[in-house]
């Protein structure tokens, strides 16, 4: 079925300019990876504070207000780049197992993520003031936060390594 | 020397075969290295909104520096140290390569640029921490941003203009064939 979907993808005069027009899959991969800049980086901040570690001035709720809308402003850039690169290249993305798992992944990591931004905002005072260690349960989320979106990275640079 | 018979010499160093040939070395080292300036463009990207006045204006500049540049240091190094690995494992490839020479540039001016602005405009920050960053503070900043994309985008078309094959002769970890045919 994908396969059938990649060889009608690949016959679109979409698919043809964007592998034609010479700098489309460049910029689309570098866009992609600024943006994901923006989304490890804001990931990261919110979950290291979230574990407990580093300086805790900043209550999570306002940390979380300063990070997380970065992310899904990143993700939404990432799903264009990201549509624009496999619309071009459908049998290098659709049947390869790096990006299969690399979707399955972002699948969970975008349900946790909208978890702990529900959590945060259904109750910020229960956060506490900056200092406050946040209890285990949210620690463990922060880890396992961390760890999806970094595999995330790790399948999408294997993508090139990973024959299909 | 000239330019070839050093970069051959670094190629033949063990340490660079070893990341040329070992399985799995080069594409592990990349993805490090992908990680880690994720992290140093998303972390300076924080410090520079601030100084530029555009996000998180409520904190003092100096406590959003303190906090966040030491992930961009530390990621740094760990980019720095992958990057080198991957340039000693084909360095006449790299050295001769525009849009690598390029990336030096760039991060060289980078690294000018937050120099200056470190010994310079931010001497006096306790004047300015809580109010109106100083055009000087704002300029550092947006040069900034613009050498850090400059570097992700020429990172980005080294791949492109070196089309390296890496790992061993094996099935599963040759780069796949259409990525090899779409590139360039």
């Amino acid at each position: 079925m994908l396969a059938s979907l990649c060889a009608w993808l690949e016959k679109t005069p979409l698919s043809a300019a964007i592998q034609n027009v010479g700098w489309v899959i460049p910029i689309s991969q570098t866009v992609h990876i600024l943006a994901l800049a923006v989304v490890l980086s804001s990931i990261v901040f919110l979950d290291v504070r979230l574990l407990g570690l580093g300086p805790r001035r900043v209550a999570v709720p306002a940390l979380a207000k300063r990070f997380l809308p970065p992310v899904w402003i990143a993700v939404a850039v990432m799903a264009v780049t990201g549509a624009v690169l496999i619309i071009g290249e459908p049998r290098r993305d659709l049947l390869n197992p790096a990006f299969q798992l690399k979707m399955l992944l972002l699948v969970g990591a975008l349900g946790l993520t909208f978890f702990i931004q529900s959590r945060i905002t259904a109750n910020p005072r229960a956060w506490g003031e900056g200092a406050a260690v946040p209890a285990w349960p949210a620690r463990v989320a922060a880890a396992t936060s961390i760890l999806i979106w970094l595999s995330i990275a790790v399948c999408g640079r294997f993508i090139a390594y990973v024959l299909g | 020397m000239s330019i070839t018979e050093i970069a051959n010499a670094i190629e033949g160093l063990p340490l660079a075969r070893f990341v040329a040939q070992a399985p799995l070395v080069f594409p592990v080292v990349e993805t490090v290295h992908v990680v880690a300036i994720a992290m140093v463009v998303g972390s300076i990207a924080v410090v520079d909104l601030r100084l530029l006045g555009l996000s998180w204006r409520g904190r003092p500049v100096t406590e959003v520096s303190e906090e966040v540049l030491p992930w961009t240091w530390g990621a740094f190094v760990i980019a720095v140290i992958a990057g080198a690995l991957m340039f000693i494992s084909a360095a006449s490839k790299y050295a001769t390569d525009l849009p690598f020479q390029l990336k030096l540039v760039l991060i060289a001016l980078a690294g000018a640029n937050m120099l200056i602005f470190h010994f310079l405009t931010y001497r006096d920050v306790e004047v300015w921490n809580q109010g109106q960053t100083p055009r000087a503070a704002k300029i550092a900043a947006g040069l900034s941003l613009v050498f850090w994309i400059g570097v992700v985008t020429c990172g980005r078309l080294v791949s492109f203009t070196t089309q390296d094959d890496f790992g061993p002769p094996s099935a599963s970890l040759t780069p796949s064939a259409a990525a090899t045919t779409a590139q360039g």
